[in-house]
């Protein structure tokens, strides 16, 4: 039991552990470098503590500055949002070690889920369907390689054991490009995770990317709470998710889900998380597992009604899952956008000054964000600055709500997203819904630039 | 100049049809040179930090509590009015058992101590002011 938290993040998310906190009436400790000392959560917080400078290495990645904070505060728990150190298992051990409770899975279960061919194996074992690939890491030996590769077939991705967020992959449709493929992907692997291993799959051409939300409670309790459907994406980048997922059936979600929970039984989970699939021709195939809360989680809250940062925090206690899976039920339909502090056309990032921000407000609309007038983005981070969600009875209302709730928002002084999920909205194919991860990518090539180009002569 | 500011400055400027500048604080100079297809930014300018006079004020090198004295000994390290070498140590911050001493930067006369002894400081809280020489 604990009755402090240490918030180890920024931002939006910062500010949603913050709020959570307060409802089970935890006291919050707000840790910041100097660039974020003028946070809303760092305004908001019982007490609140800079650790070091801008840059996140030495703050919000520092692990000996986050331990010496929680022991100058009493922080009796550290959680860790998502980014930044969420999926170190490391991390988790240190704050274990210290004696205080880490807010999230054990280091096991993250050290077993952060690495893809370990997590893959515990998978196939567990019952989760997986894409065809190699049984473990590629051998050094090319040709043994090469056979492999010819018997989980072309097109292929050699992906890093150690990577993620799109990074350490590359596709490759013929067997002469294999070679070279896995040479380069093996040095990047080693250069940017200190890990050399790879492992290649079969390549998807036109996959749905939907994801199930799990909730565990170390007693061998665990439910999964529908799915999420995040689909529109560029450059790996989710830009908006959903759920349900349209046009697939419930039974498959269910079937599909309910391995989660088995699976998360068999590796002796504990917390939130969610597993990642591609969806194709019917067929689901286990892509990863995130094992912390992720960004788009407000969109299963609003379809269940449950709070799952209460939900991580309540476990983190020590509670047992407070429902059964009998009770978890997906109404309605839920709709987020990511609003990023980038330029729309383009998405790089667009740092800067807010000299105005009014959030949009109503029935079925709720926002997560630490934005207010005067508020300047750093450079520094991600570049997220607030996510816009709307619920509707149907999919058809949540993005009726969702048209009105971004022709709402006021957001001045820095470039945003807002333009294109705007345009989003009014696509046949999004409003169609069902589309692949490969659809925003197509809009760009197929006359998004236009917009560029009036972006860039503004 | 930081690597921070270093990076707020480049941010500022590139794209905007600057080939070349020079940027001058107290603490040395930086060139920087554009390439002539360097990204064009469409995020609105950002201010610059203002230069300050660091050497005036002596910062907590890290999170902890400020300690005028060492613990076993007892004795104030400095005093107001006092001078004050360039890395002498005027304070410690404590965390746990560990003490990480408070140097001052720059000569000067010791105007008076920010926190008091014992407080609880963040990363860069003002510790000291100092009067140059």
């Amino acid at each position: 039991m604990f009755d402090s938290v240490l918030i180890a993040n920024r931002g939006e998310i910062a500010l949603r552990i913050l709020r959570a906190c307060r409802a089970l009436q935890i006291k919050t400790i707000a840790v910041h470098s100097t660039a974020d000392a003028d946070l809303r959560h760092v305004q908001l917080a019982d007490q609140a503590l800079c650790i070091g400078p801008a840059s996140s290495a030495q703050s919000y990645l520092d692990i000996g500055r986050l331990l010496e904070a929680a022991e100058l505060t009493g922080a009796g728990a550290i959680h860790p949002g998502y980014g930044f150190l969420s999926e170190r298992a490391d991390f988790a051990e240190a704050v274990e070690q210290s004696g205080r409770v880490y807010i999230g899975p054990p280091a096991a279960a993250i050290r077993l889920m952060g690495d893809k061919v370990s997590a893959k194996k515990a998978m196939l074992e567990a019952g989760v369907p997986c894409v065809p690939g190699s049984d473990g890491a590629l051998p050094a030996d090319p040709q043994a390689v090469a056979d492999i590769a010819r018997d989980v077939g072309y097109p292929l991705i050699v992906k890093a054991a150690g990577g993620g967020g799109g990074r350490g992959m590359r596709i490759v449709r013929e067997p002469s490009q294999l070679a070279q493929a896995v040479a380069t992907t093996r040095e990047e692997a080693s250069r940017a995770f200190g890990n050399p291993a790879l492992y290649i799959e079969r390549f998807l051409e036109n996959p749905r990317h939907i994801e199930i939300q799990i909730l565990a409670d170390g007693f061998g309790n665990a439910v999964w709470l529908g799915e999420r459907d995040c689909s529109m994406q560029r450059r790996h980048q989710k830009v908006i998710e959903e759920s349900p997922a349209p046009g697939v059936s419930r039974e498959a979600i269910a079937e599909i889900g309910q391995r989660c929970v088995d699976a998360c039984v068999h590796i002796g989970y504990r917390g939130a998380g969610t597993f990642e699939f591609l969806y194709e021709d019917g067929a689901f195939f286990f892509i990863e597992m995130n094992t912390r809360i992720q960004v788009e989680h407000p969109v299963t809250e609003l379809v269940t009604g449950i709070d799952l940062v209460v939900e991580q925090l309540r476990i983190a206690r020590g509670e047992p899952l407070s429902f059964g899976q009998k009770d978890v039920a997906v109404t309605g339909h839920a709709i987020e956008c990511r609003i990023n502090a980038e330029d729309p056309w383009r998405l790089t990032p667009a740092p800067g000054s807010v000299s105005q921000w009014l959030a949009p407000g109503g029935p079925g609309v709720r926002v997560e964000s630490h934005l207010y007038s005067g508020y300047r983005v750093p450079a520094h981070y991600d570049s997220l600055v607030a996510k816009l969600l709307t619920y509707g009875n149907t999919r058809a209302q949540a993005v009726s709500r969702m048209r009105q709730a971004l022709d709402e928002t006021v957001l001045e002084g820095i470039s945003s997203t807002i333009p294109l999920h705007r345009k989003l909205m009014d696509e046949p194919g999004f409003t169609a819904g069902g589309f692949n991860i490969h659809h925003l990518e197509h809009l760009f090539e197929q006359g998004f630039s236009q917009f560029a180009e009036i972006s860039h002569e503004r | 100049m930081s690597v921070e500011e270093l990076a707020v400055l480049v941010e500022q400027l590139q794209g905007r049809g600057i080939a070349r500048c020079e940027y001058e604080t107290q603490q040395g100079a930086v060139v920087l040179v554009f390439a002539a297809n360097a990204f064009a930014s469409v995020a609105a300018p950002l201010e610059l930090p203002t230069p300050c006079r660091q050497e005036n004020l002596v910062e907590a090198p890290k999170a902890g509590h400020f300690l005028t004295t060492h613990p076993l000994q007892g004795v104030a390290l400095a005093a107001v009015g006092d001078p004050v070498d360039a890395g002498a140590i005027i304070g410690f911050i404590q965390v746990g058992e560990a003490l990480e001493p408070i140097r001052v930067k720059a000569s000067g006369t010791l105007a008076g101590y920010c926190p008091v002894d014992g407080e609880l400081v963040g990363y860069g809280a003002p510790i000291a002011r100092l009067t140059p020489s």
